[in-house]
């Protein structure tokens, strides 16, 4: 699992630092790579925003900018521009699902690692707190928008602020001491 | 391990740290997911905006360094602990929110003046994020691409360079007023919610 990380950050590290010359002989061996271990990671190329981007730079910039030296169809066209445009989106088709993969597995303990990493030293104890406010959130959301009448509802709309400020009063003082306490026990 | 803030917080204000990250992590997940789905455009827009609110209120609760950024780290592993799995935009977007709301609370105090400072750099955060994360992963050379395309097309259509500043800066502005509006809201609730805690508090 770690020498998989390494490659991954190394992919990473490579595609940004690795001179033009060699995008393509290491932009193919790492996509072959990242292919081979999950052709999953790859799913954001039928995003509407990725395609949006390979028009962009691979029709509409080669049409608009650089030197035209190639015809095609009647129509100019620069080479220069499709070439950067290419080199572009395979930047990015290595560097999105390497990220992806490398924080792909981030699931329950490992979420405290990487944020202890970062130096969040509270992170711990408050997460392992909202883990257990989830439930109780649940109720009190309920208990409270649920109980209003409709006069209530109608004054809701009318100043939400007030509503807002008395919801979170509730979460924050009613959420109650004893559970609060518990939480707090449960967690240091 | 590396330790960026220097504080100790009380326990209360861990709790309180861990009610508004929840707020927050529920707010991306149940809101972000009904937006998508609806396909509603300017979700992002409409997400920060309350996530202002709530960056703004969580701080007035809980006043030491690192606090915003730690709700943004829950609200961001809520997210992904949420079943949607990892998705780096919206991952690096919460994260980005709370530092750029850490950073200015952490320089200036929580104050009026920093907190309406916060709501307007969270929104153009949000403005910009999309091209952020373009620069990240495709080089920061597209913006010359884009220059260029923009450059080409106005002279196409024989459209000066003025009325397209222009219209890039009312957005700028358009997007900054309402992150301060909505940062104002968030102050405000503070305000009213810490006033009914008291009252609740005297009544006991």
């Amino acid at each position: 699992m770690k020498s998989e990380k390494i490659i991954y950050l190394t992919i990473i590290t490579f595609a940004v630092i690795l001179p033009v010359k060699f995008y393509f002989y290491f932009f193919i061996a790492a996509l072959l790579l990242i292919l081979n271990k999950d052709f999953r990671a790859f799913k954001f190329v039928r995003s509407k925003s990725f395609i949006f981007l390979l028009v962009l730079l691979l029709l509409i910039h080669p049409l608009l900018g650089g030197e035209k030296n190639i015809s095609i169809l009647g129509i100019k066209y620069s080479c220069d521009s499709f070439i950067t445009g290419l080199q572009m989106i395979m930047r990015a088709a290595v560097i999105i699902p390497s990220v992806k993969l490398l924080f792909g597995n981030l699931h329950g303990s490992n979420v405290n690692n990487f944020w202890n990493k970062f130096g969040l030293t509270y992170f711990d104890s408050t997460f392992n707190m909202s883990k257990n406010l989830m439930p109780n959130l649940k109720d009190t959301t309920n208990n409270y928008f649920g109980g209003m009448s409709l006069n209530e509802k109608k004054q809701f709309l009318l100043n939400p602020i007030e509503f807002i400020a008395r919801f979170l009063a509730v979460l924050l003082t009613t959420q109650n001491t004893a559970d609060k306490n518990n939480y707090m026990k449960e967690s240091s | 391990m590396i330790k960026i803030f220097n504080s100790s917080p009380t326990q209360e204000e861990l709790f309180r740290t861990a009610v508004f990250g929840v707020l927050w992590g529920i707010v991306e997940i149940t809101i972000g997911t009904v937006l998508h789905s609806a396909k509603i455009p300017f979700r992002g827009t409409i997400i920060s905006l309350i996530v202002v609110c709530l960056i703004t209120c969580g701080r007035n609760f809980a006043g030491y360094r690192g606090a915003t950024l730690t709700m943004g780290a829950i609200a961001a592993s809520l997210k992904i602990l949420a079943g949607t799995g990892f998705n780096i935009t919206p991952f690096a977007a919460i994260i980005f929110e709370a530092l750029t709301a850490e950073i200015i609370f952490s320089a200036f105090g929580y104050r009026k003046v920093s907190a309406l400072l916060t709501g307007a750099f969270v929104m153009l955060y949000t403005l910009s994020h999309g091209f952020i994360m373009q620069g990240i992963f495709l080089g920061f050379d597209v913006y010359k691409i884009y220059v260029r395309i923009i450059r080409e097309l106005s002279s196409i259509l024989h459209i000066d360079g003025y009325p397209i500043l222009m219209i890039a800066m009312v957005i700028i502005i358009f997007y900054a007023g309402a992150g301060m509006f909505s940062a104002f809201i968030g102050l405000k609730i503070a305000t009213r919610t810490k006033e009914i805690i008291l009252r609740m508090e005297n009544e006991i």
